[in-house]
């Protein structure tokens, strides 16, 4: 219950902030801007408004994502919030989970309205509605749930630059671990093939969410696939929230 | 101290029993959505290494890495950048394998826009082959996708034609759902180039029966009539001779006994025919016409006559000058009456379509010989044309196709 009073206060502060509105505009702007891209593209129009459309909700979303994530404990604690709710009996752990909940609820919403508009240009242009195209964008929202736990965790140790750093860099080894994991089968020496492996464990693999392929090329994704790949998402959320939880029960106020 | 130390490290315990958990079943979900994975084909396994890093350097933003190149490859094609536009389409399908239009329209732009126009006959040749090399690799990415062996087949029966080679394409594309019924058509086609007239009769009689296509299509009624068109067809011989005089063309030594020789031997096509210079006056009755030649008659200008009396709009202001012309140019009534004129001399009346005309003949240059040196030229060029005609139809006849042989060498049949 705590935790959840936490977690709208945490979520009407989170909409009213300013930055991610322009991140909205700016969003808005880029996925409508895949309609000039037709212009050029050859015969593939509708693959370009999903492309387009699809890679700048997942943009905004993790720039929207991190930028809340990194600033939602030490914003706390610089503003000194945090000792009149650490005053109160709420245990540290609640304080992660009910301020990620918050503005995980912050980033829904953000990417629904980007999804709508998305969801609109895809009605516009073939008059049907993708549904692919909105599992795609369902599965952006728990990547991103990943992306925001991730900016959390590191936030409840190191500074806001370092954070938005580590989130950016663990964001791309983690959409590139198909790579990674594929070239390190290859390898001779054992020690590199576990390490590899084990890596692959430990970083969460973004490409799972990535289904934008399937929706250009018209492919099917078995529904199970994409609960498989939400909880997925979840579990990792939870295990990083576990991690910052430790952190942040750790660090002196 | 002591006790404050103790519940920290319970609390961590909790904290690491809980990620232990946790991780271990989150572990677990990632095998089984990896299995899932490569199952639903989800997985770029098939890439080369040095496309796992490339797809691995732009991650999550491979697909729309690919569609920018696509766009300013179509602006390479545009402004005829070939040198940029080769390796924009290689890397296109690397980044993005699945994406079917970048290889037929890659291939297209290999075996067709890029050698079609190149002058030099091994950029011709290798664009030949890469166009084949790129679709066999694209098709290597998507076996099940009847475009690709289309194009394939379609590649090697139209550019390289090999129709041996071309058919199994055909075939394969046919063999997979959904695809048009026009690919049976083109199997029909080639194995009439083949010469397998009464397998081809078959099919044709199948796509009839099947509603593939209407009787009065004729295909089938010529090959019953026994109007094959077996091997390569004329109008294709020609088509590639055109192509490689304009590679060849610089090249083909061409001596001077023989431009003499040739220009002896058609001195007919190098004939400047009998031109005359006339002026007329056009009016609308018989009786204008009569007035018209008895102030003639009196003395008067044919030029300022022409301008007053004239009802043809296009000379009457020119004094009735049609300029010089060959036989053949005006109505034949015109033609006879002009022709049969002296210089000087005034025509009686002529009645064409248009009305009634008086000519009057100014000049005529009789038909001549143009000599070899003004035409040097043009007899060189047909030398040059058939000679290149007789190359293509003996290497044809050699079993020589484009960019074909090093193919060749490759297959063990």
């Amino acid at each position: 219950m705590k935790a959840a009073a936490l977690a709208m206060t945490t979520f009407k502060e989170a909409i009213r902030k300013k930055v991610l509105l322009v991140l909205l505009v700016f969003a808005f702007i880029f996925i409508g801007s895949s309609l000039l891209f037709t212009y050029f593209s050859g015969g593939e129009e509708i693959r370009m408004v999903k492309d387009v459309g699809l890679t700048g909700l997942l943009i905004f979303g993790l720039l929207i994502s991190t930028f809340l994530g990194m600033s939602l404990i030490p914003a706390e604690i610089e503003k000194r919030i945090i000792y009149t709710i650490l005053s109160k009996p709420v245990r540290r752990l609640e304080v992660v989970v009910g301020k990620y909940l918050g503005a995980a609820l912050a980033v829904l919403v953000m990417v629904l309205l980007m999804g709508l508009v998305f969801m609109g240009l895809i009605f516009f242009k073939e008059h049907t509605l993708s549904p692919v195209a909105m599992l795609a964008i369902i599965l952006t929202f728990f990547e991103l749930l990943v992306v925001l736990a991730m900016a959390v965790t590191f936030s409840t140790f190191a500074s806001s630059t370092l954070s938005v750093v580590l989130t950016i860099f663990f964001y791309i080894m983690g959409s590139s671990s198909d790579s990674l994991q594929y070239l390190g089968g290859r390898s001779d020496s054992p020690l590199l093939k576990v390490a590899v492996k084990g890596f692959g464990y430990l970083i969460p693999n973004f490409e799972i969410f990535n289904i934008r392929s399937q929706v250009l090329h018209g492919d099917a994704v078995p529904g199970l696939y994409v609960l498989k790949a939400i909880i997925y998402g979840l579990l990792f959320s939870a295990a990083l929230l576990i991690v910052a939880g430790m952190f942040f029960h750790e660090k002196e106020v | 101290m002591g006790s404050l130390s103790k519940t920290v490290s319970k609390a961590q315990k909790l904290y690491l029993l809980a990620l232990v958990v946790v991780f271990i079943v989150t572990a677990l979900v990632k095998n089984n959505i990896e299995t899932d994975r490569t199952r639903y084909d989800m997985l770029p396994e098939n890439l080369s290494p040095s496309d796992q890093i490339l797809g691995g350097m732009v991650g999550a933003f491979r697909e729309i890495t690919a569609d920018y190149l696509w766009v300013t490859m179509d602006s390479f094609f545009h402004s005829g950048d070939w040198q940029r536009l080769v390796p924009t389409i290689t890397l296109v399908a690397r980044l993005d394998p699945k994406f079917i239009q970048v290889w037929s329209v890659g291939a297209w732009h290999f075996g067709y826009n890029i050698s079609v126009p190149a002058t030099d006959i091994k950029v011709k040749e290798q664009m030949i082959r890469q166009g084949d090399e790129f679709l066999a690799k694209g098709i290597e990415y998507n076996p099940d996708i009847y475009d690709l062996h289309f194009e394939l087949g379609w590649n090697r029966f139209d550019r390289q034609l090999d129709y041996q080679r071309a058919l199994p394409e055909f075939e394969a594309a046919y063999a997979i759902k959904d695809h048009p019924h026009y690919v049976r058509h083109m199997i029909a086609h080639t194995l009439e180039r083949l010469g397998r007239i009464e397998e081809s009769k078959k099919l044709w009689k199948e796509c009839i029966a099947e509603g593939d296509c209407a009787p009065a299509f004729g295909n089938y009624s010529r090959l019953v009539k026994g109007e094959y068109r077996t091997g390569v067809p004329q109008y294709k011989l020609r088509n590639r001779g055109q192509e490689w005089e304009k590679c060849l063309a610089d090249k083909i030594p061409v001596s001077e006994p023989e431009i003499s020789a040739y220009y002896n031997a058609h001195k007919d096509t190098y004939m400047d025919q009998e031109k005359i210079s006339a002026r007329h006056i056009l009016v609308s009755s018989r009786d204008a016409a009569v007035k018209v030649l008895d102030r003639l008659k009196k003395g008067e200008d044919f030029v300022a006559l022409a301008g007053k009396l004239s009802i043809d709009k296009g000379t009457h202001e020119t004094g009735g000058s049609l300029g010089l012309f060959p036989r053949g140019q005006m109505v034949p009534e015109f033609d006879q009456a002009a022709f049969a004129l002296k210089e000087g001399q005034v025509s009686g009346i002529v009645k064409t379509k248009f009305g009634y005309h008086v000519i009057k003949l100014e000049k005529r240059i009789p038909a001549r010989l143009k000599s070899l040196k003004e035409v040097r030229t043009q007899v060189r060029d047909a030398l040059v044309e058939g000679k290149i005609q007789a190359n293509v139809k003996s290497k044809l006849a050699a079993g020589y196709r484009w960019g074909v042989p090093e193919i060749k060498g490759l297959e063990k049949k």
